[in-house]
């Protein structure tokens, strides 16, 4: 699904990355820990396309083809999905609009049909109920007046709605209460699939009792500086990283 | 300066008066009209036509547009399609400065009346003369001293229409001048949704100036919609002058896009009590394209209140300029006014000047302006692509979104219609040079 090989970048001129090795297969869920400033945001918006973020050297392949020469709007048609950490407002304009236009876009760009109104709303009811989201929530400007909570359940929303093949959560969990963070488990769990790949980046391992990840990384200045399976979230969740940290 | 500078500078006013020594027996005029028009011209020719060392004139070029060879617009060529085809309305279309079509008496409700000028003109009607005495602009002026036509309308006592009155005027020869002049009066307690379209593609250098002259009497209401839809290499100007007497409440959007040079001047005086002006102007201007919003909010009252809310957009080397000056009298204690100007550049070759201005002369107010320019939102412009929505289409959502403040203002009826014209030109403006 993914193959990193060796990946540096920059950002305003600062290294974040380097050289970073990482391996997703099909249907896998990795997480990403590690402390704060080790390039875990910067990993996501490097692959997800971000305009700022610059590959100084190394490669990233996605189903086979190479995704650093894509568009950012390539990338999410191609497959790619980036749940933000701090997911942004959009003043006049509505999440049915905004889902409507992205679905199309991307249906578009793979030359496939577009999904006619009724049966949008039809899927969007389906997929908002199972997230707990009012029907009132859909038809307000997107994120504008949405608590942390809201907001990071209307990321899972438009994953849902996008189904990408893979989807990067960057600190989805961060700002939810206990209930918010099952309900957005469930709804990466049931999008679980042969087909469809997870990134999931986190500060702590209360995610990962939720979503079971097949391996976790741990990284440190910009590079993997450990891997294991989910065990390793829960020695860190001990243990801390700072011993990571130096041996890096 | 040498004498040659001279000459080239006088060149647009002696076009002016040569063209209306040629024209003016043919211009619709009962006796005590014809000195007002002469007087006019003669208050062109020895004030000027504007340029940009005139203050008001500062950021917008017209002697630059305006051609030196132009005649008087003859009502020729074919309309276009019209942008608010099949919407129900009392319809008044304008072709070429002539009135081609209004209502018939019988199809108008009883305290509604509307009538062409030029049929108005051809009897005494010294009732007119309030609304044709020369003033101190230059265009208004010109317009006077070359009026064709235009639509005269009085909505009686207490009449609240529901049927809006659509004014549509078109211009789609090369090379002319037209003037129009219209008057909207509202009696007491009357209510009306007031549409003005310009459009068609005023080619090569013609100008389309437009006078409006509206009165509100106490509790009139007025719903109004201004459009410039223009294209093309021609100039319209569009002057409204606005009187709102006791309780008296005036709620418009102009919208302008597409012409190479568009001004709106408009001129509001709340003369009464309690007096409520509202406006909220919009403008995309791509490239080629330039926008000028140009007001001036007497409160010559006290406890009267205006709201002025400008957004718009410019690209490749669009230019626009929002200036908005409030004047609060002496006598015009508890005026409350506000003015705010948003403006986006997606270009670095775009320029957008924005110039509040009050004057106040009571010490009783609160009153204050605003104004903003910036660029497009990039973590807006991320989050949308990283949806998957292309750069173009993400930009213009938000473009959509950010004149959605203004847009979501039209009269229901008309409001898909202004949002379809609206996207399609924001197809062309957005895909201006960045």
């Amino acid at each position: 699904m993914l193959e990193i090989k060796d990946l540096h970048a920059t950002v305003d001129g600062k290294k974040i990355l380097n050289g970073l090795t990482l391996s997703l297969g099909s249907g896998e869920v990795h997480a990403i820990m590690g402390p704060n400033g080790s390039g875990k945001s910067t990993l996501s918006y490097v692959l997800a396309g971000r305009p700022g973020y610059e590959v100084t050297s190394g490669t990233v392949t996605f189903r086979g083809q190479d995704l650093l020469t894509m568009k950012t709007e390539e990338r999410a048609a191609a497959g790619i999905f980036l749940a933000l950490q701090y997911p942004v407002e959009i003043p006049g304009v509505t999440t049915i609009n905004f889902l409507r236009t992205a679905l199309n876009a991307q249906a578009k760009a793979r030359g496939e049909v577009e999904l006619d109104a009724v049966s949008f709303l039809k899927r969007l009811k389906q997929e908002r109920e199972d997230l707990s989201m009012s029907d009132e929530m859909v038809k307000r400007a997107v994120n504008v007046g949405f608590s942390g909570g809201e907001k990071k359940r209307n990321e899972v929303l438009q994953m849902a709605m996008l189904k990408p093949s893979l989807a990067i959560l960057d600190e989805t969990d961060s700002g939810l209460d206990i209930d918010a963070l099952k309900l957005v488990a469930e709804g990466v769990n049931a999008m679980r699939a042969p087909n469809r790949s997870f990134l999931v980046i986190t500060h702590y391992q209360r995610l990962l009792d939720y979503i079971v990840p097949d391996k976790v990384h741990v990284l440190a200045a910009g590079r993997i500086a450990k891997t294991g399976g989910p065990d390793l979230a829960r020695e860190l969740e001990a243990k801390g990283y700072d011993e990571i940290v130096k041996a890096a | 300066m040498t004498a040659l500078d001279v000459k080239t500078e006088r060149t647009h006013e002696s076009a002016m008066a040569a063209l209306f020594a040629e024209a003016r027996a043919n211009l619709p005029s009962p006796a005590w009209l014809q000195p007002l028009r002469a007087e006019a011209l003669a208050r062109v020719s020895r004030d000027g036509l504007p340029h940009r060392r005139v203050e008001a004139w500062k950021y917008t070029d017209l002697r630059n547009k305006l051609s030196t060879d132009l005649t008087i617009a003859t009502g020729a060529g074919t309309p276009p399609p019209s942008l608010f085809e099949g919407i129900g309305a009392h319809r008044i279309d304008i072709n070429g400065g002539k009135v081609t079509a209004s209502p018939r008496g019988d199809e108008l409700p009883d305290g509604l009346e509307v009538i062409s000028l030029a049929e108005a003109l051809k009897t005494p009607a010294a009732w007119l003369r309030q609304w044709f005495e020369p003033g101190s602009d230059a265009l208004q002026n010109l317009n006077l001293a070359f009026a064709t036509d235009g639509a005269l309308i009085r909505v009686g006592r207490g009449l609240q229409l529901d049927r809006p009155v659509l004014i549509r005027s078109t211009l789609v020869e090369a090379g002319v001048i037209s003037n129009t002049r219209s008057v909207v009066y509202l009696e007491e307690g009357a209510e009306l949704t007031l549409i003005e379209l310009d459009d068609g593609a005023t080619e090569a250098q013609s100008l389309a100036n437009a006078m409006t002259s509206i009165v509100l009497e106490p509790g009139a209401r007025l719903n109004h919609l201004r459009v410039t839809a223009s294209a093309g290499a021609g100039v319209v100007v569009r002057n409204h002058d606005l009187d709102l007497a006791r309780d008296a409440a005036y709620e418009g959007v102009v919208l302008s896009s597409g012409a190479a040079l568009a001004r709106q001047q408009m001129s509001v005086r709340l003369t009464g009590q309690g007096a409520d002006f509202n406006l909220a102007c919009a403008y995309a201007t791509g490239e080629g394209e330039h926008a000028d919003y140009t007001l001036e909010i007497s409160h010559d009252a006290p406890n009267t209140k205006s709201r002025l809310l400008a957004k718009g957009v410019a690209s490749g080397n669009g230019h626009a300029a929002v200036q908005g000056r409030v004047i609060v009298k002496p006598e015009a204690q508890k005026t409350d006014s506000h003015q705010m100007s948003r403006a986006l550049l997606l270009s670095p070759h775009a320029e957008i000047d924005q110039k509040p201005e009050l004057e106040i002369f009571a010490d009783d107010v609160k009153c204050g302006h605003g104004a903003a320019i910036g660029a497009v939102d990039p973590n807006q412009m991320f989050y949308l692509r990283a949806r998957g929505i292309p750069e173009v289409q993400a930009r213009n959502m938000l473009v959509a979104a950010f004149l959605g403040e203004v847009t979501e203002r039209v009269p229901g009826i008309f409001r898909s219609a202004v949002d379809a014209w609206l996207t399609a030109r924001m197809a062309t403006v957005g895909a201006a040079p960045q």
